[in-house]
C-alpha cells in the first residue's frame, strides 16, 4: 500500500495539520480576546500573514473557524459579515505577495490594511445604509484605522521575524 | 540587482503608506461628525419595555449626546466599552439583553436611525432624539 506524499494537496489535511490548523484557529482567537482591552492593537493581522505564508491556502481554514468563533463569542451581527471577507482580503494580497522576503515590506502592508480596515469594514453599510451611511460609518472611525495602521506597522515589525520563524518550524515538523 | 529591487518597494510602500495616511487625515476632516452652537433645546424620548413614552427636554452646551444624556436630570444609562464605543445595555433601570431576549436600545435623531455611537454623535438646537427598547425579530 501506497501514501499519498502529504505535501502535494493545497487543501488535503493530515492529522497533524489539522491539530496545528485548530490551534492556530484557538490562538488567533485568543489573542485577539486577550487584546480586545487595546483600541485597535491587534496581532490578528500579523498571524495572517504569517499563517498565509506557511500554511498557503489551508489559512482559508483558520480565516473561517476564527470568524464563525467570533460569533459564536460576540453574537452575529452586522459586522460580522466583515469578518467572513476582510481576513480573506488580507490573505489573497499577501498569497499574491509571497514571494517578499523583507520584514519591513510586511510592517508597510500589514500597516495598509489597519488604515483600510474601516472602510473595508462599512462595506455592508453601503447595502444597508447607502453611501451617505456607509463615509459617515468610516469617517467616525478614521481615527481608530490611523491607530490601527500604525500599531500593525510595529507589531509586525518586531514581531515578524520570530512568530514567522516559531510557526514555520512547528508546521514543518508536522508534515 | 534583487537588493536594489526590494529597497525600491521598500520605499515605493512607503510614499503609498504615508499618501493613504495623509488621505485618511483628509477624509476624517471631511466625513467626521461636526456639532454646532451652544445654548442648545434638545428633546428626548425614551421608550421602554411597555412602549410606554418619557419625554425629557435639555437646555445644553453639549457637543454629543453623551454628554446631553449626562446633563438630563432623571435619565440613567449604562452601557459597555466595546469595539465601537459604548454599547449602551440600560436605560432608566431597565436592561436590554440581546443575548437573553434579543433586546438592545436604538438610538434616534429626528426620526432616522443614529449613525455614530453616543460619543461621536453630534447635536444641534433642536434635535429630538428616541431612546427606543427593541427587540429583534
Amino acid at each position: 500500500m501506497k501514501f499519498k506524499s502529504k505535501e502535494k494537496s493545497t487543501t488535503h489535511l493530515t492529522v497533524r495539520e489539522l491539530t496545528i490548523l485548530s490551534l492556530s484557529a484557538a490562538l488567533l482567537f485568543v489573542l485577539q480576546v486577550a487584546l480586545g482591552f487595546l483600541p485597535n492593537i491587534e496581532i490578528t493581522s500579523l498571524l495572517i500573514i504569517i499563517f498565509t505564508l506557511v500554511y498557503r491556502f489551508k489559512t482559508l481554514y483558520i480565516i473561517y473557524t476564527f470568524a464563525l468563533l467570533e460569533g459564536l463569542f460576540y453574537g452575529f451581527g452586522i459586522w460580522w459579515l466583515m469578518y467572513l471577507y476582510v481576513w480573506t482580503i488580507l490573505f489573497a494580497i499577501v498569497y499574491l505577495l509571497r514571494k517578499n522576503k523583507s520584514v519591513l515590506l510586511w510592517a508597510i502592508i500589514s500597516s495598509l490594511f489597519g488604515f483600510a480596515f474601516g472602510f473595508l469594514c462599512a462595506m455592508p453599510y453601503l447595502f444597508i445604509g447607502g453611501a451617505g451611511a456607509m463615509l459617515a460609518w468610516w469617517g467616525a472611525g478614521i481615527p481608530y484605522d490611523i491607530v490601527h495602521g500604525i500599531g500593525n506597522f510595529f507589531v509586525a515589525l518586531f514581531l515578524f521575524k520570530p512568530l514567522y520563524s516559531l510557526i514555520r518550524h512547528i508546521y514543518s515538523k508536522a508534515l | 540587482m534583487v537588493k536594489n529591487d526590494s529597497k525600491k518597494h521598500i520605499i515605493i510602500g512607503l510614499v503609498v503608506l504615508l499618501v493613504i495616511l495623509a488621505g485618511l487625515l483628509f477624509a476624517y476632516t471631511t466625513f467626521k461628525p461636526s456639532p454646532s452652537g451652544d445654548n442648545k433645546t434638545v428633546a428626548i424620548t425614551v421608550v421602554d419595555s411597555n412602549a410606554k413614552e418619557k419625554n425629557y427636554t435639555v437646555k445644553t452646551d453639549a457637543k454629543y449626546l453623551q454628554q446631553v444624556l449626562e446633563d438630563t436630570e432623571g435619565l440613567t444609562y449604562k452601557g459597555t466599552e466595546g469595539d465601537y464605543g459604548l454599547m449602551i445595555t440600560e436605560v432608566n433601570g431597565e436592561t436590554a439583553d440581546f443575548n437573553k431576549d434579543k433586546a438592545y436600545w436604538s438610538f434616534y435623531i429626528n426620526g432616522e436611525y443614529c449613525s455614530y455611537g453616543i460619543a461621536e454623535q453630534p447635536v444641534a438646537d433642536g434635535d429630538k432624539f428616541k431612546i427606543v427598547y427593541e427587540v429583534q425579530e
